[in-house]
């Protein structure tokens, strides 16, 4: 092993003569051994090196081409090959001199290739794009590489490699983990982590940390959108990973790329670069299956909808749908591709649940607004509602697609202070769609769906004072919007937990986190947190644990104080709490979707009880273990730096003698130099004795 | 616990020291004053003016004795009991003067052009008059010898183990280790990044501290000089002190100060500054307690040789007395 370090200091060097032994030498010849006591006397007071440096290579020669499929020549037809090829190279615009080809030989033979140095870079360039592929004769083609080129391809492994294709089951093993966590992924400075949210010992715990020695990506990522894989952005594309180990699965092409989205199905990517172009690829070929331009649209124009079987966008009252499985424009009843027109369209949005269409149409002078609702892809009118006086209408999904809410604020004819607000709940899984409303005088800031229930949420301004509520709503067996209950806040905006019951207030500007339980009772209040720094709030899959972080913009490339990320549980309870440098983004590893049916969920709920002992069990073993682990390591620590101070406290008792000396008193006496002593002492400065004379009053 | 807020001078206080008994405390002000305390009950002596802002100060060990670094005009040598000044001893741009165990000389970090020089310098030079002269002709061999002069720059110093070496930090977070007779070179580390801002043993020499601005406080074991322990603050160091509850086994603890820069304090929050005073476990390295109060970076903090009293002094012109309340001792950690 010593053999094979490379002699890289001079220091080195010096080293290596000394150990080389002269002894035959000065036997032969006595008067050498002077010479050499001298020079290595001479070599052991010197400080400059012995040997010069090695030259360095000049290892860029981006101005050189390597030209193969050359004829095997002799030397006297080698010099007509060189001519000939300065005259082919000059005719292509890239001139050059015979004396720039070089043409190895081999015993008087070429070795059918040769190399050529252009004056710059660019020739080169031109040279790899003009001369390749040039036929010589009829047995003679030039191949003309880069050294970078010819570099990549002598790396290439000789012997085909299969790509390596993945099960289900190892996509996604990290929904089997025998703890049940979940993963999230952080970007922060040069890395991309992803770990395991580990609430037993509060301290998140490794998975992976990217591709061996390589920097994972200097640009954002995303998830797909059940979590099988994972995309990272670069400078030329995006990269898929997946796996277990996190491998590349394949590139996706696209220069610039800004935005990268997952159909909800996983088949289909999207990716966007800003006013270049959207490409829909397809996931298990990485290849590019349409190409949209991009000119003045926005990331967010082209929506999926809920299987992933359509891609739809609005543009001047028509939408737009296409067929993912052929990417063409979905056919209307005469046969023809065209758009979906829509006469006065204002809003639409894909239902979460099934191929359906929710569509917002102004009113104008002839007819009152209308929100239609439609199937695709055989364009039948399911529902269709008219509002009067409406000014703006935002449509809340519930994420079964079971009802969808429609917020109609509209004129109020009693009060031209105050903004009234319509709720209209079209329930889509009843017979002859009913629609039920409401209406409050009040303008609304938020509203949500709690998943996969009938409750929503709602933070509104009520009144002349724009007095703030939070308030939640019920649709009861009897097809009521009931409320549920109500409380007053300060802060607006909303987030349920992906399941269970628990909501999250929280406000960017008010820097505060409250906590609710929503029950069949009302609203009770968890916990109400504090911080100073906030701009990113995530639930994780199972609804257990909060993510609020404070992130940098990766642009901005400064590092402000503070960012950092907070795990919550979901009583409100700090699970771990890191600060960072330049964190740019923090995101859960989403979960697939429910295929457990309805029934079987509320029947697991209602035994949960029952079924928890087991796991509290395991987490009460997974506990005392970490605990005792931690105490090992406590022990471990204090036995050791208890020895440490042991080991040095023996110099210092040793040396009792020496310190005597420099402080001219033993420690025994410095100690017993000084004592403090509390002295109380009473003097008597003076007595008088006088006669207070008594005050009459006047 | 109440501390004892001392506002006794007009700008930031940049040294705290107890001397040696723990008697008397100093505090130490860039507006060039230094005052000295009764430690029980907390009343002030008396006050030592020198010139310019006072960047160091040094007690001798049988408290007859201050030297106080003036950062332009030199070293002020000053009677304690009687406050009669005894010299004024020549330096360049000085940054620490420290007393030698058994106080019978004292080294001398001063900056002169860009060469940093370590000085140490015999205590009988301060009955020698030097008022008048320049720092050439001040000293003579026998009362002076360099140690180092090079464009090494050195921030802090302490003296080794019975006198026999000085470590001394620089700007870029190394530690070198000379030799004090042979004035060489014996080890250097790197332990930090940034600039080492104190180094301090502790009471019996069984340990070194020191802290720098690139937020960590680390411990090493002061015959190998190897880091036993980091502790990362999460802020910029100031000071960092071993309690001196080390030597009899009672507590293993650290006290360490500082805070972010003073020209940031107005771009964030009063509260994320890192202006408190933290007491941390060697043994572990956790977080023990904290002492809050200050609203400026803190530049110095001191423990009390018996460990009851920590004091600190502040950029906000403060010094604060905190006596520790008995839980401190009768707790496990």
């Amino acid at each position: 092993m010593e053999d094979k370090q490379p002699l890289t200091s001079f220091s080195h060097l010096k080293n290596q003569i000394f150990l080389i032994d002269f002894t035959d030498e000065i036997s032969s010849d006595p008067e050498l051994s002077q010479y050499i006591d001298k020079e290595l006397q001479l070599v052991k007071e010197s400080s400059e090196p012995l040997v010069e440096p090695w030259p360095i290579f000049e290892m860029q020669w981006t101005n050189r081409v390597i030209v193969g499929g050359l004829p095997e020549v002799n030397e006297e037809k080698a010099q007509n090959l060189i001519k000939f090829l300065s005259r082919l190279s000059a005719k292509s615009n890239c001139p050059i001199e015979p004396s720039d080809i070089h043409m190895p030989m081999l015993k008087g033979m070429s070795l059918r290739f040769a190399i050529i140095t252009f004056k710059d870079d660019e020739i080169a360039k031109s040279a790899v794009i003009n001369l390749n592929g040039v036929n010589l004769d009829k047995k003679h083609t030039l191949t003309v590489l880069s050294f970078d080129e010819f570099d990549r391809i002598m790396e290439l492994p000789d012997t085909y490699q299969e790509p390596r294709i993945y099960s289900q089951q190892q996509l996604k093993s990290w929904l089997t983990d025998s703890l049940g966590r979940d993963q999230f992924i952080i970007r922060a400075g040069e890395k991309t982590q992803v770990f395991w949210n580990d609430s037993l010992s509060r301290i998140p715990e490794l998975v992976s940390n990217g591709p061996l020695g390589k920097v994972w990506t200097d640009k954002y990522i995303a998830w797909s959108s059940d979590g099988t894989y994972l995309a990272t952005m670069h400078s030329r594309g995006v990269v898929i990973w997946a796996g277990p180990e996190f491998e590349e699965m394949g590139k996706l092409e696209h220069y610039g790329v800004g935005q990268v989205g997952f159909s909800p199905c996983e088949r289909y990517v999207l990716t966007f670069s800003a006013k270049g172009k959207f490409i829909v690829w397809n996931l298990s070929t990485k290849e590019e299956i349409r190409v949209f331009p991009a000119e003045e649209e926005k990331w967010g124009t082209y929506k999926w909808s809920h299987n992933g079987d359509f891609l739809a966008k609005m543009a001047e009252e028509s939408i737009f749908i296409y067929q993912t499985s052929s990417m063409s424009m979905l056919e209307d009843e005469n046969g023809m591709k065209r758009p979906l027109k829509i006469e006065g369209l204002a809003d639409f949005s894909w239902s979460p649940g099934a191929n359906i269409i929710a569509c917002y149409i102004r009113e104008n002078s002839n007819r009152p607004a209308i929100i239609k609702i439609i199937s695709i892809p055989n364009k039948e009118l399911i529902a269709s509602r008219n509002l009067f006086d409406a000014l703006a209408c935002t449509f809340f999904w519930q994420s079964d697609g079971e009802y969808l809410l429609s917020l109609v604020r509209t004129i109020n004819q009693d009060s031209h202070y105050i903004t009234k607000t319509i709720f209209e709940v079209t329930c889509l899984k009843i017979k002859n769609t009913p629609t039920l409303s409401l209406s409050l005088n009040a303008s609304v800031i938020s509203c949500a769906w709690q998943n996969g229930t009938n409750r929503f949420a709602v933070v509104a301004a009520h009144g002349k004072d724009n007095h703030k509520k939070f308030s939640v709503y019920e649709i009861d067996s009897k097809k009521n919007i009931v409320l549920i209950g109500e409380k007053d806040t300060q802060i607006t905006e909303i987030l349920w937990a992906p399941q269970g019951n628990q909501v999250v207030l929280y406000s960017k500007d008010k820097y505060k986190l409250v906590f609710y339980s929503i029950g069949d009772k009302g609203i009770s209040d968890l916990e109400e947190r504090t911080y100073t720094n906030l701009n990113y709030l995530e639930w994780d899959p199972s609804g257990r644990y909060l993510i609020v972080a404070k992130t940098v913009e990766l642009k901005s490339n400064q590092s402000l104080m503070g960012t950092g990320y907070i795990i919550y549980n979901g009583q409100g309870e700090i699970v771990c709490q890191y600060l960072m440098e330049k964190f740019y983004q923090i995101l859960w590893r989403p979960r697939p979707k429910f295929i457990l049916p309805k029934e079987a969920h509320t029947k697991l709920i209602t035994e949960y009880e029952h079924l928890t002992k087991k796991y509290a069990e395991q987490d009460r073993e997974i506990k005392k273990k970490s605990k005792q682990e931690k105490l090992r390591k406590e022990n471990e620590k204090k036995i050791e730096f208890l020895a440490l101070i042991q080991r040095n406290r023996e110099i210092w008792i040793k040396t009792a003698e020496d310190r005597k000396n420099l402080y001219g008193r033993s420690d025994e006496e410095e100690r017993n130099r000084w004592s403090m002593e509390h002295n109380n002492v009473e003097e008597v400065i003076n007595v008088t004795k006088e006669r207070i004379r008594e005050q009459v009053a006047s | 616990m109440r501390p004892i807020v001392i506002s006794c001078h007009s700008r930031p206080v940049s040294v705290v020291k107890f001397n040696r008994d723990g008697d008397l405390f100093f505090t130490a002000s860039l507006d060039g004053s230094v005052s000295v305390f009764w430690t029980e009950p907390v009343e002030r002596l008396g006050t030592y003016k020198s010139e310019g802002a006072v960047k160091s100060l040094s007690i001798s060990d049988d408290s007859k004795i201050v030297i106080i670094g003036s950062a332009i005009n030199g070293i002020f040598v000053f009677e304690v009991e009687t406050g009669v000044r005894l010299n004024i001893l020549p330096s360049y741009q000085l940054k620490q003067v420290e007393f030698a165990t058994g106080s019978r000389s004292f080294f001398l970090i001063h900056n002169y052009s860009k060469n940093t020089i370590v000085d140490i310098i015999q205590s009988s030079m301060f009955s020698v008059k030097a008022e008048d002269k320049t720092y050439e002709n001040a000293y003579t061999d026998s009362t002076k010898t360099t140690l180092v002069r090079s464009d090494v720059a050195y921030t802090k110093g302490a003296w080794g183990y019975l006198n026999k070496t000085i470590v001394l930090g620089t700007s870029k977070g190394h530690l070198d280790i000379f030799d004090v007779i042979t004035k060489n070179k014996i080890n250097s580390i790197s332990p930090h990044f940034e600039a080492i801002t104190d180094i301090r043993f502790s009471m019996d020499f069984t340990l070194m501290i020191t802290a720098s601005r690139d937020s960590f406080c680390n411990i090493y074991d002061s015959v190998t000089m190897k880091t036993v322990r980091t502790y990362n603050a999460q802020r910029p160091l100031n000071s960092a002190v071993i309690s001196p509850l080390v030597v009899t086994d009672q507590k293993y603890h650290a006290v360490i100060g500082g805070g972010q820069e003073t020209r940031d304090v107005t771009i964030t929050k009063a509260d994320q500054g890192g202006f408190e005073i933290t007491v941390f476990n060697m043994m572990y390295g956790d977080e023990v307690g904290a002492l809050k109060g200050h609203f400026g970076p803190v530049h110095s903090v001191d423990v009390h040789p018996r460990g009851e009293i920590i004091i600190s002094g502040s950029e906000d012109g403060y010094a604060r007395f905190h006596k520790l309340d008995n839980d401190y001792f009768t707790n496990k950690n």
